[in-house]
């Protein structure tokens, strides 16, 4: 009866099957070589080291005398490398090959101007330069980019920048000075959010404009005396007071040159369509589509005014934000690399990539992402009692944080993270040392006398807050047993949005404010590995981190002191004298516990990679080739 | 007929209007400050003074009623305001993202249905055997599995068995449609893996309660082949809550695309959504939700008017 019926259900079933079947087998052929068996012919030749490379010229060797930057201040701190070698490469740089890369998030600028956000700097920095930017092989040391060399003068409060010349942008206009100080303009104008774009403004004099209130005027009124055209290619900056920390902070990939012929007809940079309709950018790479949520594009700037780079023919960024997707795509080999010293992966499942990929990719560290600590908000009690807060500093276990929440990627620090005393010293002092050694067991002993001292033998109730991201709640999870076990600290720990978090912790800003929450868990991320970020992150009134405004004098005149030293020993020694003080905690708000590490994966045949010393910055990709 | 169709769309405008008040105050009411987000970002330092000159910019320093009046008032013209993210109109890049997500959604329900409706009618003319327990296996493992986590294993099995993953990127529809397809069966078959299983068993319950009806033993005596009797008798009746189903599992499956279009990189309105939503980007959030509410509410109601034309008991009522 039913027999008509079955067989039509039954080939309908089969279609569906084998369409479905299709699709996937008509796909399993391998991804196509990226390298690109099209490239052209001259593509594959060998070329000699990039002229501009040689001829960009780092600050030792301009004159005068006195240093044209100041050198960086500290060695940074040292921790084994945990991956093996790159091999060495089987002959020099080849050009050619498209280069598949992950990013870990959508852009949010196309624009510098106010970008904070390293999703976004990846994607901007390959199409600008900057005018100083971090050796691509000594990593720390400030280089040209597009200036080709600059002086400083005597007392360091001015820098003159003496730019390439013959640089054009991809539009034919050629890149000057004007275009220089326009975006630098832009930079430092209070106007304008600083983000990590204007992060020198801390040390040039101010930008002043009309009016600052309400925006409603937000012309420059001082420019010539902040940055000052001199002629086409020459430009002065002018600081409020001697940085070796500020140069740093113009080479960072956020301090990008603009066109300033656009910038002056009020188009929006920000906006992709407008870079790829009016095509005025000056990097390696020039943006070809970008199709956001999903990937963008760049194809090699055949006119880079930097002979012979940069190496790859094109560059496709796909935006995997998922872990496992991440972890996917490597093992199937469909991507490269990750563009970033970020993937959102944990340290593990680093490692077990480079395991189940059987080496084919690396997992290079980046040891200079974030600082980590526990903020105490000083304003209320108990913490108010610098004797409490003593006692938390002695009783927290680094190593178990470290082992436990950061999966024992990271090492315990203390406030200057090995800027000023080495993280091998700083390992010795009281809090530090590991709980189950005797100089660990008198620390605990200490804290509790403290706490006893305080007027908490058994300690108190507390909330802890984090935000729910990265690996906040760990953390804290695993100081909220180290305080219960040792000091009778208890209490829940609460979980906010990101956004939530940082407006709860604003609360305690205001003068008159207590603030809403007690303890909380977070990291202030480092742009540059210099002492000065770390002041202006959390020791100084109004810094990122401290929302109590915590302030004392002596924290002010060492960080007054230091940052006008242009001598790196002698400022090193001040900040070692100011880091010992702020370790004792005879009073302080942060507690400082580890430094993560960061990792770039990338495929073993990908060569010229040298790790950057923090995360936010080496995004250009001129000098990656592919050794296939 | 048509004062069941006035009545249901009558219906209609309050109900957008109180999305739009639930939108606007739900997002309010939640923690969490645009401009801090936007200062922050990867724990990046600012000061007071930005924080207080972006809240200006952004328009969030006015109070409350002026900003959904201005929402509102935008909405209408078809302006969903300029995003707090990329700086950028919300329209520009919702232009691009609905289709996409339409589509994932059209395959996603498309497969479920050409799937589970002759599944769904073999395992109720074959009952008890083979196929159906089959059926009924597959139904309730479908059912059971939730959407993001049927997508990591199809993904899994594939990297695991074939070391194969659909093609990074995603390709226009119209540009290419082999690799469009390519890149969006997998997430579709994903996607629509619960609805295939819902709609299967809703059709076999449904079939088999209409083969047991009079009017089928009728077409048999009258000498109807067996096709016919299934398929003009059977099926066509049996397909008024599947049609139910369908349309509410429609919606819902945009509910799943935001998952789905994560784990496979599809530049779709639900990944649009995730990253508004971590970025507090509140005019993005609120047009994603209203348009999605409004595509629930209109697909909701051409349901209720298609019912209402199939089965004539229904507008009487």
């Amino acid at each position: 009866m039913l027999s008509s019926l079955k067989p039509a259900l039954i080939v309908g079933l089969v279609i569906v099957t084998l369409m479905l079947l299709g699709v996937a087998c008509g796909g399993a052929e391998a991804p196509a070589a990226s390298t690109g068996a099209s490239a052209p012919a001259e593509a594959t030749e060998t070329p000699a080291q990039p002229a501009a490379q040689a001829t960009a010229v780092p600050h030792t060797a301009t004159p005068p005398p006195e240093a044209t930057v100041r050198p960086t201040s500290t060695p940074a701190p040292t921790i084994a490398a945990r991956t093996a070698p790159t091999p060495l490469p089987s002959s020099g740089p080849k050009h050619g090959g498209t280069v598949r890369m992950a990013a870990y998030a959508d852009t949010k600028d196309w624009d510098p101007l106010g970008s904070s956000s390293l999703s976004s700097v990846i994607s901007y920095s390959q199409l600008y330069n900057q005018l100083v930017q971090f050796d691509n092989v000594d990593t720390g040391l400030v280089v040209g980019d597009l200036a080709e060399s600059w002086e400083v003068n005597p007392d360091g409060t001015q820098y003159t920048f003496h730019l390439h010349d013959g640089v054009t942008w991809t539009d034919g206009e050629a890149l000057d000075a004007d275009d220089v100080v326009t975006s630098m303009l832009r930079y430092g104008n209070p106007c304008n959010g600083r983000g990590r774009s204007g992060l020198w403004r801390q040390y040039a004099i101010p930008v002043e404009v009309v009016n600052i209130t309400d925006k409603t005027d937000c012309t420059v009124t001082n420019a010539d005396q902040v940055v000052r055209k001199i002629d086409d290619l020459t430009v002065e900056f002018n600081l409020a007071f001697a940085s070796g920390a500020f140069i740093k902070f113009l080479a960072i990939d956020y301090a990008k040159v603009l066109p300033g012929h656009l910038l002056e007809q009020g188009i929006d940079l920000n906006q992709s369509e407008n870079i790829l309709a009016h095509g005025a950018t000056s990097g390696p790479f020039i943006l070809e589509e970008y199709q956001s949520g999903n990937h963008y594009k760049v194809n090699r700037n055949p006119d880079y005014f930097k002979d012979g780079l940069p190496y790859f023919d094109r560059i496709e960024h796909f935006i995997i934000t998922t872990p496992a997707t991440f972890i996917a795509q490597v093992e199937a080999g469909q991507v490269d690399m990750a563009n970033a010293a970020a993937n959102n992966l944990t340290a593990t499942e680093n490692y077990d990539l480079e395991t189940s990929t059987n080496s084919e990719y690396v997992a290079h560290d980046v040891f200079g992402g974030a600082t980590r600590g526990l903020m105490l908000n000083i304003k209320r009690e108990p913490f108010d009692n610098h004797l409490v807060r003593q006692a938390i500093n002695l009783a927290v276990d680094r190593q178990k944080h470290n082992a436990r929440a950061l999966h024992g990627a990271g090492r315990g620090h203390c406030p200057l993270v090995g800027l000023a005393n080495s993280l091998e010293e700083c390992e010795s002092w009281p809090g530090m040392r590991p709980k189950d050694t005797p100089g660990g067991q008198e620390d605990i002993a200490k804290a509790q006398a403290l706490m006893a001292e305080a007027g908490y033998p058994d300690g108190f109730e507390v909330q802890y807050t984090v935000r729910q991201v990265g690996t906040y709640a760990a953390e804290c999870s695993v100081i909220k047993q180290d305080l219960e076990e040792y000091l009778g600290i208890t209490g829940p720990i609460e979980t906010l949005p990101s956004a939530a978090g940082y407006a709860k912790y604003g609360t305690a800003r205001p003068p008159d404010a207590k603030g809403d929450w007690e303890m909380a868990c977070q990291a202030d991320g480092m742009t540059v590995y210099d002492v000065d970020a770390i002041y202006a992150g959390i020791f100084l009134k109004g810094a990122t981190r401290n929302y109590t405004d915590w302030e004392t004098p002596e924290v002010n005149g060492w960080f007054e002191e230091q940052k006008v030293e242009l001598d790196p020993e002698k400022r090193r020694v001040i900040n070692m004298e100011a880091e010992r003080w702020l370790h004792d905690f005879s009073n302080n708000h942060w507690v400082s516990l580890t430094l993560g590490r960061n990792f770039w994966v990338i495929h073993r045949d990908i060569k010229g990679f040298h790790a950057p010393d923090t995360v936010q910055y080496g995004f250009k990709q001129e000098h990656l080739w592919f050794d296939r | 007929m048509r004062q069941y169709a006035i009545k249901r769309i009558g219906l209609f405008i309050p109900t957008v209007l109180l999305v739009t008040v639930i939108v606007f105050v739900v997002m309010r009411l939640i923690p969490g400050d645009p401009a801090l987000a936007i200062l922050s970002a990867d724990d990046a330092a600012y000061t007071e003074d930005e924080l207080r000159l972006l809240r200006i910019e952004l328009g969030t320093d006015r109070p409350l009623v002026v900003q959904y009046i201005d929402w509102v008032s935008g909405l209408v013209r078809g302006d969903f305001g300029t995003s707090f993210w990329w700086g950028g109109p919300v329209m520009d890049r919702l232009g691009e993202r609905i289709p996409v997500t339409i589509e994932l959604a059209v395959l996603g329900i498309g497969l479920a249905v050409v799937c589970a409706v002759p599944l769904g009618v073999l395992s109720a003319i074959k009952p008890d055997s083979p196929i159906d327990y089959l059926s009924r296996v597959f139904t309730l493992v479908g059912i059971s599995i939730p959407t993001f986590f049927s997508g990591i294993l199809l993904t899994l099995i594939l990297i695991r068995s074939f070391g194969w993953l659909p093609p990074l990127g995603y390709a226009d529809i119209w540009e290419d449609p082999w690799a469009n397809v390519k890149q969006l069966m997998l997430p579709a078959l994903a996607l629509g893996f619960y609805d295939m299983a819902f709609i299967a068993r809703v059709t076999r319950s449904s079939m088999m309660e209409i083969l047991r009806e009079d009017y089928m033993r009728t077409a048999r005596a009258k000498g109807l082949a067996e096709r016919l009797v299934l398929s003009r008798h059977g099926l066509k009746n049996a397909v008024l809550p599947i049609l139910t189903i369908s349309g509410w599992q429609f919606g819902r499956l945009f509910g799943g695309t935001v998952i789905i279009e994560k784990i496979f990189l599809i530049p779709g309105v639900g990944q649009l959504l995730i990253d508004a939503v971590y970025q507090r980007d509140f005019p993005t959030i609120q047009a994603v939700i209203v348009i999605v509410a409004l595509s629930i509410v209109v697909i909701n109601l051409l349901v209720d008017l298609l019912y209402g034309w199939l089965d004539p008991r229904i507008r009487y009522a």
